[in-house]
């Protein structure tokens, strides 16, 4: 009778690699049709982008029609939460006939790969974009190995 | 058909510029007196920014400068609207701040709402 069992098993795993197969396929086709979406909606919003540079490491946002009151950044061990509100609402006398760009109450935290001086830590927003510039703690900095002929 | 041509069979084919344009998030709005299009266009500065009006076609390009998405190989944002009849491109303004354009086109005089007067016989 257990073998019975096994043979059931096998056909529904035969009917997982198919359904992930299928998805593969969407995802695929999705992939394809990517120009046709907005940056958005593809990444969760906003939009982040972490670069090491070396000594630093610099996190980038697209914060579009936010200014620096609407923006709050928490800097804990070495998670970086950035968190805020943007409003696109209907202006007073119009009414909509397209709203793509959404009303966000967003809070994004982002694990960094390595310990950061948190008092060194600095931020800035400028044309939309959220730039926070944070040095790496000393332990964490990368150095030169100098390699000796023999 | 050729060997040497049917092996491209199924081969979309490829720009020759490599940098992709995303479409930005756009609304757009109507009042009685104006259409009002808004786009997120996040670093993007005043002078890469460039709308064109042609032809009943509103046409939002915004290069990128900044860093951020030259790891994507991102050239920036590109959006066509085909707009309704009835607006004066002469009075077209536009404005850009903290990465949000706003574009306000205002209807021409013959085509906003009137009120009708009604006159006792």
């Amino acid at each position: 009778m257990l073998t019975r069992w096994s043979d059931f098993d096998r056909t529904f795993a035969a009917l997982d690699d198919f359904r992930r197969r299928m998805d593969r396929l969407f995802y695929d086709y999705d992939q394809l049709r990517d120009d046709d979406r907005w940056l958005s909606s593809r990444t969760g919003w906003p939009a982040v982008a972490v670069r090491d540079e070396g000594n630093q490491l610099t996190v980038y946002a697209e914060v579009p029609g936010l200014s620096d009151k609407d923006i709050n950044l928490n800097l804990n061990q070495n998670v970086l939460s950035i968190a805020g509100q943007r409003s696109a609402e209907v202006p007073e006398g119009f009414t909509a006939h397209r709203q793509e760009r959404g009303s966000y109450e967003f809070s994004r935290s982002l694990s960094l790969p390595c310990a950061v001086d948190p008092e060194r830590a600095k931020a800035v927003v400028k044309d939309g974009i959220l730039t926070v510039t944070l040095e790496k703690a000393q332990e964490a900095k990368p150095r030169q190995i100098t390699v000796k002929a023999r | 058909m050729s060997k040497e041509l049917s092996r491209h069979e199924g081969t979309r084919p490829e720009t020759v510029d490599q940098l992709r344009w995303l479409k930005p998030a756009c609304d757009v709005f109507e009042s009685k007196d104006e259409w009002l299009i808004t786009a997120d266009v996040p670093g993007t500065k005043q002078d890469a920014l460039h709308l064109h009006l042609d032809k009943g076609e509103l046409a939002i390009e915004a290069r990128r400068t900044d860093w951020f998405d030259n790891s994507q190989a991102f050239a920036g944002w590109r959006r066509v609207f085909s707009l309704p009849a009835g607006i004066d491109g002469s009075k077209v303004s536009a404005e850009l701040k903290h990465g949000v354009v706003s574009i306000r086109l205002p209807k021409s005089e013959a085509i906003r709402p009137r009120r009708i007067a009604v006159n006792a016989g």
